[in-house]
């Protein structure tokens, strides 16, 4: 759309016309959804303000850590990539790792590992279909008690078995 | 309270005792009873009235009574069938009755462990002690042969194998008339300037007899066996000692030989012939140990006549003949 420009030639017609135009074009100030709206430049001036606080990548960071650190402020996204991420806490329904997984310390509610390898690993709980202690596989645990000689239990367990079959070890 | 067998630890798993094992720690008991500690001992006492056992008389024939005559040789008297005796009260029973004491069961896990069921070990109880040990070593003790620590009698008075003599003392001498030495072992009437004698008791040793001690290590040598695991009160698995286990072997073994119902370790004489005196109180069948013990006296009497002067008739029926058994002793050793 070309620049409304008034000459000296118009007649008083085309005069009103073209401030018509120009009026138009600048819009009712009275619609501003700035705070600001006793004039354009200071709703200008006032967006510029917000603007210029968040121009830089710093600045946009701060605010979304400001965000998310707020309680009830909840990132949510189908999918997640990084290539590296420091998580103070999160929820994670499915959390799938295909390559290697390290972390200095853990609260998984729940998780299925293919392959661990860890030198130190604290369980609160754990559910293990099998175990390997030094190559060899354990998937069973055998009772093993011991009582005294009136027959009162004096110790109680299990023994970690290869096998369910009595006498196998 | 039955038969057990213990499990032990074999260096990379816990087993079961075989049979043989278990038979060496019965050996071991009979080995232990053999040590100086044994409650139940057999002493030489002579002349202590013989406390817990029996006592044995030696009779011997003595000459009848002598006859005097002025003109003729008079009849005599019959010889007097055994006539003289000695009583023999010289041996002693030494039981240490109601020490030691009974072991106890301290916290109830003091014995060894055995397999209850499966995946499930308890330890043994006293009675499972007597029943899988001790008893069984009773019986072995008292089945008659040479057993560690049992006393027997021999004839001999030195060097008798395996064995260490009480005393240098016999516990019993058979003695008969000296028929040889007094009237040479004459068999008919005779005439022998030999009356009147110094007395009728004219007593000959034919035989002494000794008691001896079965020293340790006779029967089984020294036994090794295979030691049991037990429970602790840390609920630790743990092999016993060597030493533990034999002072609990013993504590239950010594208790048992002086003091349990049934396998108390009593010795007596039986008797058989004239003094005979049987045994009651056995609840085993009493076994012989030893030589057995004969008193013995001559089967005959003859006349001697002696005359002394042209008014001296004398003459005296006088024991001779061969020898002839009038009781046997036998010690005996049982469980009462």
């Amino acid at each position: 759309m070309a620049v409304t420009v008034i000459n000296l030639s118009d007649p008083i017609s085309t005069l009103v016309t073209k401030s018509n135009t120009i009026a138009s074009d600048l819009g009712d100030k009275a619609t501003l959804g700035t705070t600001t709206t006793s004039s354009l430049v200071a709703a200008i001036n006032e967006i510029n303000t917000k603007v210029v606080a968040i121009d830089t990548g710093a600045e946009i960071a701060a605010q979304v850590e400001t965000f998310f650190n707020s309680s009830g402020n909840v990132l949510d996204v189908h999918g997640f990539h990084a290539d590296s991420a420091n998580i103070d806490s999160a929820s994670i329904t499915h959390l799938a790792v295909s390559g290697n997984f390290i972390a200095d310390s853990a609260l998984f509610d729940s998780a299925t590992i293919t392959n661990l390898a860890s030198t130190n690993i604290s369980v609160d709980s754990a559910d293990f279909a099998k175990i390997r202690l030094d190559s060899v596989i354990f998937q069973h645990a055998k009772p093993l008690s011991i009582k005294d000689s009136t027959g009162t239990v004096v110790l109680a367990g299990y023994l970690l078995s290869t096998s369910n079959t009595d006498g196998t070890l | 309270m039955a038969v057990r067998k213990p499990v032990y630890w074999d260096g990379s798993a816990v087993r079961s005792m075989t049979s043989a094992q278990i038979t060496a720690i019965k050996q071991r008991c009979v080995y232990l009873f053999g040590g100086s500690g044994r409650p139940v001992n057999l002493t030489y006492d002579a002349g202590n009235a013989g406390a817990g056992i029996r006592r044995m008389l030696d009779t011997r024939d003595t000459a009848g009574a002598l006859a005097t005559g002025g003109a003729s040789f008079p009849t005599p008297a019959a010889i007097n069938d055994g006539g003289a005796s000695t009583t023999y009260d010289y041996v002693a029973l030494s039981q240490t009755d109601g020490s030691p004491s009974e072991p106890a069961d301290t916290n109830n896990i003091a014995f060894p462990l055995y397999q209850e069921s499966t995946n499930v070990f308890r330890s043994m109880s006293r009675d499972d002690m007597y029943d899988t040990f001790i008893n069984d070593a009773i019986d072995l003790l008292v089945d008659g042969n040479d057993r560690d620590g049992t006393y027997r009698v021999s004839t001999s008075s030195s060097g008798l194998s395996n064995h260490t003599i009480v005393n240098a003392n016999p516990i019993f001498t058979d003695q008969r008339f000296n028929a040889a030495g007094v009237h040479g072992g004459a068999t008919g009437t005779s005439s022998q300037e030999i009356l009147p004698l110094s007395d009728v008791d004219q007593p000959l040793t034919i035989q002494n007899y000794y008691l001896w001690r079965t020293d340790q290590g006779t029967s089984y040598g020294t036994p090794s066996i295979q030691l049991p695991l037990q429970t602790n009160t840390d609920e630790d698995l743990v092999t016993y000692s060597t030493a533990a286990f034999d002072t609990l072997l013993e504590n239950l073994l010594f208790y048992s030989t002086a003091s349990r119902s049934n396998y108390i370790l009593h010795y007596d004489f039986e008797a058989a012939g004239v003094d005979v005196q049987a045994i009651t109180d056995n609840v085993s069948t009493p076994q012989t140990r030893g030589d057995a013990i004969v008193d013995t006296t001559l089967d005959a009497s003859v006349r001697i006549n002696d005359q002394d002067g042209a008014d001296a008739y004398r003459s005296q029926n006088l024991p001779t003949g061969s020898p002839e058994i009038e009781t046997t002793y036998t010690l005996k050793i049982y469980r009462k």
